[in-house]
């Protein structure tokens, strides 16, 4: 099983944050979700991956190409979208397709036409006449106008509406079947991560937590509960974040260390308290 | 060099909405011609050329289009060759319609070579002044590096100032003329070390 991406060791510095020995790696044919806080460092690995910014270490491989060396060879068959589009505001979405045509040596404008009448776009739009959803969906029929293999989203889905996301989701499913097309997706609505993604890459305050499949990651936490009493010293040394309250206390633990306390309620845990709970724990909040 | 093509087409692209701008900016030239109000004309003709070669970098700051660069499979090297050659495409076209404009309205008693030779003169200036901003802007962006405009215009200044003073203006003038070959030479030096300059610059910048 050969990887989409291929990432190892790679470290960014910048003043009051560094990103560190982030490595992970995105089978072709998956989905994999990429998720932490904000501030935790996703943009800027993705950012690292499409070589927008100098890396201070480690190396990246997309396709098993170096992404420094093989820059343009790369971004031929790799779609992103990010929170935002990235195109003038005046432009009309023919001028896009003019655009994309002296950059791209695969475009299709047949095929950007009609995605743009499959998502209802009008041509003659300019892009600042768009809502943020169609903005998405514009910058998808552009990344799937150039035969991308690698879809790369960074937040795509913040400010879209359940509709709007639940569509995207599906695309997203559909672009994965051939087995040869793989998703990176960052974003913070994990519950989009639950029903989609195959793996999981955790980071927070720029190191890695975890990377693999989904289920494991999900499998590898539990949501511990208690009473005030529970709260003993070997159980906070445990408790990678908890929140206590009048009658108790709620936190994340490695599922390893939750059978040590069978006083303690043990559950399957949601994405999202995994990400809240080491944020907390993290930051000693 | 069909990249490089491509490049100068998205800068025109690029700055396709305001191109209307532009269009009306040469019927404003044209109206102080008919005036008879020289100084306006020059004053406006040299406004529009200043400000034409930075619609890009202005509109790709406001827009964040470096985020565009960041995900198309161009070298950054290819997209300065297709910003220089806009800058001088559309400064040639802006010194061609000068130099008509100009011609035609001109009362003096100057033959046609001479008028070339002159304005080839002045537009070279201009290149070199403008090559000398273009690094700038490249590492500054616009907003910061606005004030970087100025400096080709006061340099520029400057030397006729110092040349008016020390009255080496007319000797000057002459020793050009002599040795025009030089002015072509020097554009392209000046042009060359300013790519280089820019090249580097931008593959540095973290977009």
């Amino acid at each position: 099983m050969s990887d989409a991406i291929n990432v190892k060791n790679i470290s960014k510095i910048y003043p009051g944050f560094e990103l560190k020995d982030i490595s992970f790696n995105l089978p072709k044919g998956y989905i994999m979700g990429f998720i932490g806080p904000n501030g935790a460092g996703k943009t800027t690995t993705i950012k690292l991956i499409l070589n927008m910014i100098q890396r201070a270490g480690g190396t990246i491989e997309v396709f098993g190409l170096d992404n420094i060396a093989y820059d343009a060879e790369i971004k031929e068959h790799t779609g992103v979208v990010f929170d935002n589009h990235y195109f003038l505001d005046e432009w009309t979405l023919n001028d896009i397709n003019r655009v994309m045509a002296l950059f791209f040596s695969n475009w299709q404008s047949s095929i950007y036409r009609e995605k743009l009448e499959q998502y209802q776009l009008n041509p003659a739009k300019k892009v600042k006449e768009l809502s943020k959803g169609m903005r998405l969906k514009l910058m998808l029929a552009v990344a799937f106008s150039h035969d991308a293999k690698l879809l790369i989203l960074d937040e795509p889905t913040s400010g879209l509406d359940p509709v709007a996301r639940d569509e995207l989701l599906e695309t997203l499913a559909k672009f994965i079947q051939d087995g040869e097309r793989s998703v990176l997706f960052s974003t913070h609505i994990t519950s989009d991560l639950e029903k989609i993604a195959d793996y999981i890459t955790f980071i927070n305050n720029g190191r890695l937590i975890f990377t693999g499949i989904k289920d494991e990651f999900i499998d590898s936490f539990r949501l511990v509960k208690g009473g005030k009493e529970d709260l003993t010293p070997d159980v906070k040394a445990h408790l990678i974040g908890y929140r206590e309250y009048d009658s108790g206390f709620e936190g994340i633990m490695y599922t390893e260390y939750a059978t040590l306390f069978p006083n303690l309620l043990a559950e399957k845990s949601s994405i999202d308290n995994i990400i809240v709970f080491t944020y907390k724990g993290t930051n000693g909040l | 060099m069909k990249n490089i093509l491509n490049a100068l087409r998205f800068n025109f692209i690029l700055v396709k909405p305001y191109l209307r701008y532009y269009l009306l900016g040469f019927v404003v030239v044209f109206f102080f011609k008919i005036m008879g109000s020289e100084i306006d004309a020059v004053s406006f003709m040299l406004f529009m050329l200043l400000s034409t070669h930075l619609y890009p970098f202005q509109l790709e700051e406001k827009n964040d289009l470096y985020r565009l660069y960041g995900i198309v499979p161009i070298k950054r090297s290819v997209l300065i060759f297709g910003r220089y050659l806009f800058i001088i495409v559309i400064s040639l076209i802006d010194w061609i319609l000068a130099m008509i404009l100009e011609y035609s309205f001109s009362k003096l008693a100057m033959n046609i070579s001479d008028y070339l030779l002159s304005s080839l003169f002045i537009f070279s200036i201009f290149l070199i002044l403008t090559a000398f901003e273009i690094p700038g802007l490249f590492k500054l962006g616009v907003i910061k590096g606005r004030w970087i405009v100025y400096i080709p215009l006061v340099l520029m200044f400057i030397i006729v100032f110092l040349a008016d003073t020390f009255h080496i203006l007319e000797s000057g003038t002459n020793w050009i003329t002599a040795n025009f070959w030089l002015v072509p030479t020097v554009t392209i030096l000046v042009l060359l070390f300013s790519v280089t300059l820019s090249v580097r610059i931008f593959n540095r910048k973290e977009f």
